[in-house]
């Protein structure tokens, strides 16, 4: 109950409200993604107590990942990925002057779905937890390739370009001291490399700066605010009766949504589209969906909320987490001391209560915070996207200096802005680096902690029933994680072709 | 595509190179006279691993330019033209980057972001009265956040140390 009560003292409330407010900025701006909006509020949520601090990361990813549906509905053009299947049906209602009614339903579905997705979270977690007690070093370097390879695989184009990020990831976590024997590797004499490369500047630079510089190459803005012509004003309590005439379309897609949001590397990207894919493969209306079909509004938007309390799952219960913001998530809990995995339920109740209740009162105040984004869209939009940029570039270097007081951080921050510039023209996905980077030291302690034990052999990663499993399962990745994929391109490819 | 894909290789092979070369002299781990997996195993497991990968695109793209083919992924990659203000404005991010650290401690945080936002706003089209405002709540606003809620130890600047003796 105190986990609960502490989540309402104002050094709790007040920061979760102001980021928030910060994630239907950032959110609603087209390029700026949700795991942006989470890399920059990293480095203030450091401040803040951990719960205040994770409540913080929480409330800006939900509001994030809702307010991209702003700019997709009005302007076709997602704010975040995770709003991609949003747009189609959106966008089609926007022409015809109900971009209120699809925006409305979409702030309700996204309150209600991620409710549902974090009560599954709460429901799950626990006695996941307890089993994941009978983990031990094989199965925790199996747990941490099967995230890694489950993020290879479900990234956009090819596999083993995904594969690659991954792998670069692990690389660049080797740097600094090795915790098995003390011995400084890759440093070069370099103090600041000690602890290794500062997680915090390398996915600032991953995702802020590089799409910064991938923006600024485009020149002057392209963005241009169309004309919103509303005809049809709703009231929330129509929203409400719409939804309730709707109900089981909103709690399958919150279902089917968190289940995808929970398998590691698949995210509210991937859920968005598979439950848009099962709402129209199981509609009897699907030749309306892409046309203004309030379902295809309804099950994406449940669903890409849902599936954030779906990627609680593996990032608390196990430390592997479910996509990118859980990633970030991970590590800035590692920063606080906190360690994600199954003891941390027995070791810190409090925190784990306090989570679940600040996640459940941020679905609740992303309704009134998201009603007032939807009217606030419009005065987004007219700021200069450069004065935004030059914006977040400012807060990109303060945000890598602020964590260890350290200017060589902004400079690794500007060194991974231009990889991560260079790896998107090269098409090579930038989420499996970040997953590498954060399970690296979970992949190689284990790895070597487990040859250790067993004087150098490897029977034991094949031979203990859930090493066996886990094994299988990243084989079964690698046969079916491109069938995902492909299913995620068919939903879209077929919305095309209409 | 492919032209990239193979420089992307050879990046890869050169990277796993260096990942050798610097981690040569890394101890052996002995425990009892019996040899374990120390602090070059991991990172020389991963540079072999990037070899594969490296010669995997090299040799593939190779076989796809003799066949006049594209890559699947060349679609989705970001392929927007280098133009000449684009080059521009990418090199005036990452100079305000690189010359931000130099400038703030020689004029104190506020005084320095305020000069190089608004010289980076300018460069990207924004009016130089809007961008010296812009930059002056900017400046204060991240001042006031970092500075004075969170304490961090912004830099005062040369200058401000020198005035006040």
């Amino acid at each position: 109950m105190d986990a609960v009560l502490a989540v309402f003292s104002p050094d709790v409330i007040f920061p979760v409200l102001m980021a928030m407010t910060f994630g239907i900025f950032v959110g609603g701006l087209p390029g700026l993604t949700a795991t942006m909006a989470v890399a920059l509020i990293i480095p203030i949520s450091y401040y803040m107590t951990p719960l205040a601090g994770l409540g913080m990361v929480l409330g800006v990813s939900f509001t994030s990942i809702f307010s991209g549906d702003i700019p997709a509905t009005f302007l076709r053009i997602p704010g975040t990925p995770a709003s991609g299947a949003a747009a189609l049906d959106g966008f089609e209602l926007a022409k015809k002057g109900k971009g209120s009614l699809a925006l409305t339903l979409d702030l309700f579905c996204s309150a209600i779905g991620g409710l549902i997705g974090i009560l599954l979270l709460i429901l799950v977690a626990p006695p996941l937890a307890n089993f994941a007690l009978q983990f031990t070093n094989f199965e925790y370097f199996w747990l941490g390739l099967f995230g890694l390879s489950m993020s290879a695989v479900l990234s956009k184009g090819n596999m083993v370009k995904g594969l690659t990020s991954a792998v670069l990831g692990l690389a660049i976590s080797t740097i600094g001291i090795d915790v098995t024997t003390g011995f400084p590797r890759y440093t070069f004499s370099n103090i600041e490399l000690m602890d290794g490369l500062g997680f915090i500047p390398v996915m600032i630079g991953l995702f802020g700066i590089s799409e910064v510089l991938k923006r600024v190459q485009q020149g002057a803005s392209k963005l241009q605010l169309p004309p919103i012509t509303e005809k049809v004003k709703i009231s929330p309590l129509e929203a409400l009766r719409i939804i309730w005439q709707n109900k089981w379309t909103l709690i399958k897609s919150a279902f089917v949504g968190t289940f995808v949001g929970a398998l590691p590397g698949a995210g509210a990207d991937i859920a968005s589209w598979v439950a848009y894919g099962v709402e129209k493969k199981t509609s009897r209306n699907s030749e309306d969906f892409g046309k203004g079909n309030i379902k295809g509004v309804i099950a994406p938007t449940s669903a890409n909320n849902a599936a954030l309390g779906g990627t609680w799952i593996p990032a608390l219960v196990f430390g592997v987490p479910g996509d990118t913001i859980t990633a970030i998530v991970l590590g800035a809990m590692l920063m606080y001391g906190l360690k994600p995995g199954p003891l941390i339920f027995i070791e810190s109740p409090d925190l784990v209560n306090g989570v679940f209740s600040i996640a459940i009162l941020a679905n609740i105040l992303l309704i009134p915070i998201g009603y007032l984004g939807i009217k606030a869209f419009a005065f987004v939009l007219k700021m200069k996207t450069s004065v935004v940029l030059t914006a977040v570039v400012l807060f990109s270097m303060i945000g890598s200096f602020a964590i260890r007081n350290s200017y060589f951080d902004i400079y690794v921050m500007l060194i991974f802005g231009f990889i991560g510039f260079m790896f998107e023209r090269l098409s090579v996905p930038l989420a499996p680096m970040i997953l590498g980077l954060i399970l690296g030291p979970m992949v190689e302690d284990n790895l070597r902690v487990g040859l250790i034990k067993t004087g150098g052999s490897m029977d034991q990663f094949f031979t203990r029933p859930i090493s066996l499993v886990l094994f299988i399962l990243i084989v079964l990745v690698f046969l079916g994680g491109p069938a995902l994929g492909l299913l995620k391109k068919a939903f879209s490819k077929s919305k095309k072709e209409e | 595509m492919n032209v990239k894909n193979i420089l992307f290789g050879v990046f890869l092979i050169l990277l796993a190179t260096l990942i050798f070369y610097f981690g040569w002299s890394f101890p052996a781990y002995k425990i009892r006279g019996e040899t374990l997996p120390g602090p070059k195993f991991f990172p020389f497991t991963l540079a072999v691993i990037l070899i594969i990968f490296g010669l995997y695109f090299i040799i593939k793209s190779a076989v796809m330019i003799k066949m006049k083919k594209l890559p699947k992924d060349s679609a989705i990659a970001f392929e927007e033209k280098f133009t000449f203000e684009g080059i521009k404005n990418i090199v005036a991010v990452i100079a305000a980057i690189v010359f931000f650290v130099p400038i703030i401690e020689f004029l104190g945080f506020i005084l320095g972001t305020i000069i190089v936002s608004s010289i980076l706003m300018i460069v990207l089209n924004v009016k130089v009265f809007r961008s010296i405002i812009y930059s002056t709540i900017l400046a204060v606003m991240i001042f006031l956040i970092f500075g004075t809620l969170f304490r961090i130890p912004l830099p005062e600047g040369i200058i401000m140390n020198i005035v006040r003796g």
